[in-house]
């Protein structure tokens, strides 16, 4: 019996690794506690670039401030034995590239904002500790090589609209327009200041 | 060698490694909050079970902040109760031990159902190891306890092929672009090493190369037996503690750590079969 059922787990493991089979893709699909690993770290396309997710926030005199990454990196030797925002980075870094697929393959329409990535990170902007001014905020999703204040490469890959921020009154009007309209992917630039 | 024993020995790393994984998840609970990235409010949008259903109110008072804490306390009060079990290993103790992984197994299951998004290779190991564990000092049957342990074993090996076999058909691992790309970002590298291993690229390769060659070879060794499985613990080991060092990976150590000792008594099988 044991046989068997570890026998089984094996075969499914192997079998969902490359996601060749259709039953095996169900499988993974439907695996709600993440018992079927995934066992291809870093390859075969390994991540050479960071992808960070910063927001920013509209005062209510039209004013906005400067962006902020959401979870900074975290350097040291520390971390070799503690580092407990990794999970969070982790989270931003599936979570952005995630939210912009689902905007992609649905160009004309607004469900993907809705969307358990995009939500993830429009809660949590919501949540981060702003100014008492503040009327909205915004995120943007990015590509970066190296460290900032290297010359290394920009990738502007989206940016969100204003978000009003919670018990802000509706009648507030936001001070520059919603910039730019949804979808905004593959932007690039070289020279935006972040 | 009997396999409870080895799946004492398996028990120290674990424990270790899920103590520190529930105090880090402590210590960055603001995330777990409302208005945090992993506010349960919102991840309760992303599966029908737990957003509606009969389920849904029980998963609600168990996966609501602070509620969610409890499955952290419950993972470090099986640790500790593993790791004293495993340190002092008189026989009493392999059955409360058993039912520490099965403990731990659980909550890191319900916190999957949770949220799945930022979770890594050393939390599926984990979840491998307390399965085979928790098979091998609950299950009287010897058989049983051997082919759980040999479970862990295979899904080690399993992990390490595919994970070279990913790599040796990936042109920016063969060419010597990947680990200094890896290392040139600030979130898993260190841009330090990074950079140098940018400006040396015959050592870049050379590095590549290094961790395709051990993780395609590490299923073959082990057909040597106990020296092969020494030699795959060793590289292994300081393969796990570099990442840990220069990427941040921090628990990738105790739970690959964790299976390595299931390795010796596979190795132990496969000398009786040679000799």
């Amino acid at each position: 019996m044991c046989a068997v059922v570890f026998g089984a787990f094996l075969v499914v493991t192997a079998a969902t690794q490359f996601r060749r089979f259709r039953w095996a893709q169900w499988l993974k699909s439907h695996d709600a506690c993440a018992y079927i690993p995934a066992w291809t770290f870093f390859a075969p396309n390994p991540g050479v670039n960071d992808t960070r997710v910063l927001w920013r926030e509209q005062l209510v005199d039209g004013t906005v401030g400067p962006w902020h990454e959401m979870v900074s990196p975290r350097g040291g030797l520390l971390r070799a034995v503690w580092n407990p925002t990794k999970r969070a980075r982790k989270g931003l870094t599936d979570c952005g590239p995630m939210a912009l697929r689902m905007i992609a393959r649905k160009k004309e329409s607004a469900l993907p904002i809705i969307g358990l990535p995009y939500l993830m990170i429009a809660q949590h902007m919501a949540g981060l500790q702003g100014s008492p001014l503040g009327l909205a905020r915004q995120f943007t999703v990015v590509n970066t090589q190296g460290r900032d204040t290297d010359d290394g490469l920009f990738e502007l890959l989206f940016i969100s609209h204003w978000h009003r921020q919670p018990g802000v009154a509706a009648e507030v009007p936001l001070a520059a327009p919603p910039l730019p309209e949804l979808p905004e992917l593959e932007e690039r630039t070289k020279d935006a200041a972040v | 060698m009997s396999p409870q024993s080895i799946a004492l020995w398996c028990a120290i790393p674990l424990a270790i490694g899920v103590a520190i994984d529930s105090l880090e998840l402590v210590a960055d609970r603001a995330q777990l909050q409302e208005g945090g990235l992993y506010g349960y409010a919102v991840l309760a949008t992303g599966r029908p079970m737990t957003l509606w259903g009969p389920f849904a109110p029980l998963f609600g008072a168990v996966f609501r902040y602070p509620a969610v804490l409890g499955l952290a306390g419950a993972q470090l009060l099986g640790a500790t109760c593993l790791l004293l079990a495993a340190t002092m290993r008189t026989p009493a103790l392999i059955a409360p031990a058993g039912l520490a992984c099965l403990l731990i197994m659980a909550s890191r299951m319900l916190l999957y159902v949770r949220n799945q998004l930022g979770l890594d290779g050393a939390d599926q190991m984990t979840l491998v190891v307390c399965t085979g564990l928790s098979v091998a000092l609950l299950v009287p049957d010897y058989g049983a306890q051997l082919l759980a342990i040999d479970y862990v074993a295979a899904q080690l090996l399993l992990s390490y092929a595919v994970a070279g076999i990913a790599k040796a058909v990936s042109p920016v691992w063969r060419s010597g672009r990947a680990v200094p790309g890896i290392m040139s970002t600030i979130g898993y590298g260190s841009p330090a090493v990074g950079g140098f291993l940018k400006r040396n690229p015959t050592l870049a390769k050379a590095a590549c190369w290094s961790v395709i060659l051990f993780e395609c070879s590490a299923p073959l060794m082990i057909l040597l037996g106990t020296p092969g499985a020494l030699v795959i613990v060793a590289v292994g080991l300081g393969f796990h503690v570099s990442i840990a060092v220069l990427m941040g990976l921090n628990n990738f150590v105790w739970s690959f750590g964790a299976a390595y000792p299931a390795l010796f008594l596979l190795a132990h099988s496969i000398d009786t079969l040679w000799h």
